[in-house]
């Protein structure tokens, strides 16, 4: 009975405390630290996996040999994250293309998207194809638009290719593409308008 | 004689109250949701740990675990055990997650990126509950430049690219200032497993050898390291934008590979083969890095007991994404759409640690937490969510996960999970209108289809309707970019996240 009276009473003691501490949140550092499991973090042991880091005689704060979880705490404070190695002097170019991929206007993008991957489908199978160019894909998306002549005449030399090797063409755009009608521009003025010239 | 015992104060009070909802209720109709005030409702603490990887977590089953706090956690929260991004990217993991849809039905899948003020958030909502909603972020990403403080009443950055040293002081003083006794939503985020992985000792490199000093070194030191390491070379000298033609359709497909392979052999690049040392010790600073967040998690967690905030608050702890750490030669979260990436650690405390220690295997998504939180709290789902709520196995019942689970990226790629296997597509983005015609039409054993071990190209086929059904069942990207600040691109490219991407 008084056993059981005792147990009652641990477990009533045990779960009134705060679960949660700076030192539960801190001595698992103190446990990997400790390699000879002598219940100390020594100097050699702090050493071991410092870098930049305070030296152990200013780590401990009270001289006593080893590092209590307020010693711990204070070398945590003492550096930022940020900054504790000084930092790393930044190696970016300091001129960035920014007519590249994420500066390209959302317009221009999703149709050099989309006919640069129709050109990989055919250019994977057969590599010497005769395809529009990287170049004339980058200007027609310069339109913006989809009937765009130079768009339309991307697309139907896509398509042509696409048709000779036996692979699908997305069904809406050939349907676009027909519904537009017109003739073939030739590459030389496909580029001059392009450039708005 | 209930219209009689009514005094004229009390009247007046009524018409106070009366006024108050039908002003929120208006909000509520912008949402086109009813409006209620809950009282005796929980607060909501949701811890958000950047690029932090599932597997590299003791309870998600490391070996050498970095995370004895969030170990301890894991026994009084419900743990899910397969939890998964939908995008590896801070800015539209949060997007996604605050808003339970696919990023790509957001905004345009650039770093112009603004959260749209006409799509309801998980904040939002709960303020129209009557919830005071706080944010203390990390920055980067996650911060005002990107439409992020949309629904909090407090929101603040302390820095970008911020540490819990730095999130946890202003996050205790709101904690500390607040006079009202509505329950509170409050986010606290930071960036402590985000490279540059390096953290201060005796946590840094507790799990790494602080005299090395090879690639590995250099990777996980510099700011930039990870993102010039690819193809398993390390380009101290070029950026990543200069690295790729950013015009392929595959970012490390075959023509960026040669393209790299040309840079590795050029003396002047100076490049660096990534070794199995290299690795394990990049893995090592990052373990260290996650013992550091542990840490600093650990006391987050008695700060909010010293609060007695525990007895009446549910805590959410979870990863916007999780990082590639040497795998296919990368230290990256954007390359790829794979576990390393999308599975992330996501444990939910209810009050006073109820249901701890239950374990979850379905598959859930972070798409899944507003629906879950707002079930929680009785509030309304506004329309158009995608997730769906994981409350019974909160309250010990049992749920159906997802039989599927679909992600995508900025650069260009979407992916579907399922029990058959993966099936990743690649080069069209999901904002572009045409993603869904080509995703129909291109070969399956072509250039655009990557297929999981073990998948069958008929097995592949029906992954493909799949995805291509999901993809057609999303509207198209509302558009909603804004110019990018000189700050923002200044941000952005300290971290890598701008040049030509």
């Amino acid at each position: 009975m008084r056993s059981t009276l005792l147990g009652v009473a641990l477990a009533l003691t045990l779960s009134c405390q705060p679960s949660w501490t700076y030192v539960t949140a801190l001595e698992p550092v103190r446990v990997h630290m400790d390699v000879d499991q002598d219940g100390a973090v020594s100097a050699v042991e702090y050493q071991a996996v410092s870098y930049r880091a305070p030296d152990f005689g200013t780590a401990d704060s009270d001289g006593d040999g080893d590092l209590s979880h307020t010693e711990i705490w204070n070398i945590v404070l003492s550096q930022a994250p940020a900054t504790f190695d000084g930092g790393m002097p930044m190696t970016e170019p300091s001129s960035m293309d920014m007519s590249a991929y994420f500066g390209t206007d959302y317009d221009e993008r999703i149709l050099i998207d989309m006919m640069n991957f129709l050109r990989e489908e055919v250019a994977v199978l057969e590599p010497g194809a005769d395809l529009p160019t990287r170049r004339q894909i980058a200007r027609a998306a310069r339109s913006k638009r989809l009937d765009a002549p130079q768009v339309v005449d991307v697309l139907r030399q896509l398509r042509a290719r696409h048709q000779e090797l036996g692979l699908r063409f997305p069904k809406k755009l050939g349907e676009n593409l027909d519904a537009i009608g017109g003739e073939r521009i030739e590459g030389d003025e496909l580029e001059g308008q392009a450039d708005g010239e | 004689m209930r219209n009689e015992a009514r005094s004229t104060p009390r009247r007046a009070g009524v018409r106070v109250v009366v006024l108050v909802t039908l002003l929120l209720g208006a909000l509520g109709v912008l949402f086109g949701m009813s409006q209620r005030t809950l009282a005796g409702q929980p607060n909501i603490i949701l811890i958000s740990l950047d690029t932090v990887r599932a597997d590299r977590l003791g309870l998600y089953g490391a070996q050498r675990s970095p995370t004895p706090n969030l170990d301890r956690f894991a026994e009084e929260a419900v743990v899910f055990e397969n939890a998964y991004s939908v995008i590896g990217e801070t800015m539209f993991s949060h997007a996604s997650l605050f808003t339970s849809r696919y990023p790509s039905e957001l905004s345009t899948m650039d770093y112009r990126f603004s959260l749209p003020p006409d799509v309801p958030n998980l904040p939002q909502v709960l303020g129209l509950y009557g919830y005071e909603t706080s944010a203390v972020t990390a920055g980067g990403h996650l911060s005002d430049l990107f439409g992020f403080e949309q629904g909090f009443d407090h929101f603040e950055s302390p820095r970008h690219w911020a540490s819990f040293y730095d999130v946890l002081p202003p996050t205790m003083q709101w904690l500390d200032s607040r006079a009202g006794r509505d329950p509170f939503f409050l986010l606290l985020h930071s960036y402590d497993a985000h490279a540059r992985y390096m953290k201060p000792s005796p946590y840094g490199f507790a799990f790494a050898n602080p005299e090395y000093r090879g690639t590995g070194f250099f990777i996980a030191e510099r700011n930039a390291g990870v993102t010039r390491t690819l193809e398993g070379r390390f380009f101290p000298k070029t950026g990543l934008p200069e690295l790729l033609d950013w015009d392929e359709p595959r970012l490390l497909g075959p023509a960026n590979k040669a393209r790299l392979a040309l840079r590795a052999n050029d003396p002047d690049e100076e490049s660096r083969r990534v070794t199995r040392h290299d690795v394990d010790f990049v893995r090592g600073v990052y373990d260290g890095a996650l013992f550091y967040a542990d840490m600093m998690f650990g006391v987050t967690m008695a700060e909010l007991d010293r609060r007695g905030l525990l007895e009446n608050s549910i805590i959410i702890v979870l990863s916007d994404h999780g990082e590639e750490l040497g795998e296919r030669g990368l230290f990256n979260h954007r390359f790829s759409l794979n576990d390393a990436v999308l599975k992330v650690p996501l444990l939910v405390r209810m009050p006073e640690g109820a249901h701890g220690g239950r374990r979850i295997s379905e598959w859930v998504s972070l798409l899944d937490i507003m629906p879950t939180l707002l079930e929680l709290v009785g509030a309304e789902l506004p329309a158009g969510t995608r997730g769906k709520s994981f409350v019974a196995a909160l309250e010990g019942g049992s749920i159906e996960g997802h039989e599927a689970l679909f992600s995508e990226n900025v650069f260009r790629m979407m992916s579907i999970k399922h029990r058959r296997g993966r099936l990743t597509f690649s080069g069209v983005g999901g904002d572009s209108p045409f993603a869904a015609d080509l995703l129909a039409s291109a070969r399956i054993d072509g250039p655009a289809f990557e297929l999981a071990e073990g998948l069958d190209e008929s097995s592949a086929e029906l992954l493909r309707a799949e995805l291509e059904a999901w993809r057609r069942g999303l509207p198209s990207s509302p558009r909603t970019q804004r110019e990018v600040s000189d700050e923002l691109r200044s941000v952005l490219q300290e971290q890598g996240y701008w040049g030509p991407m």
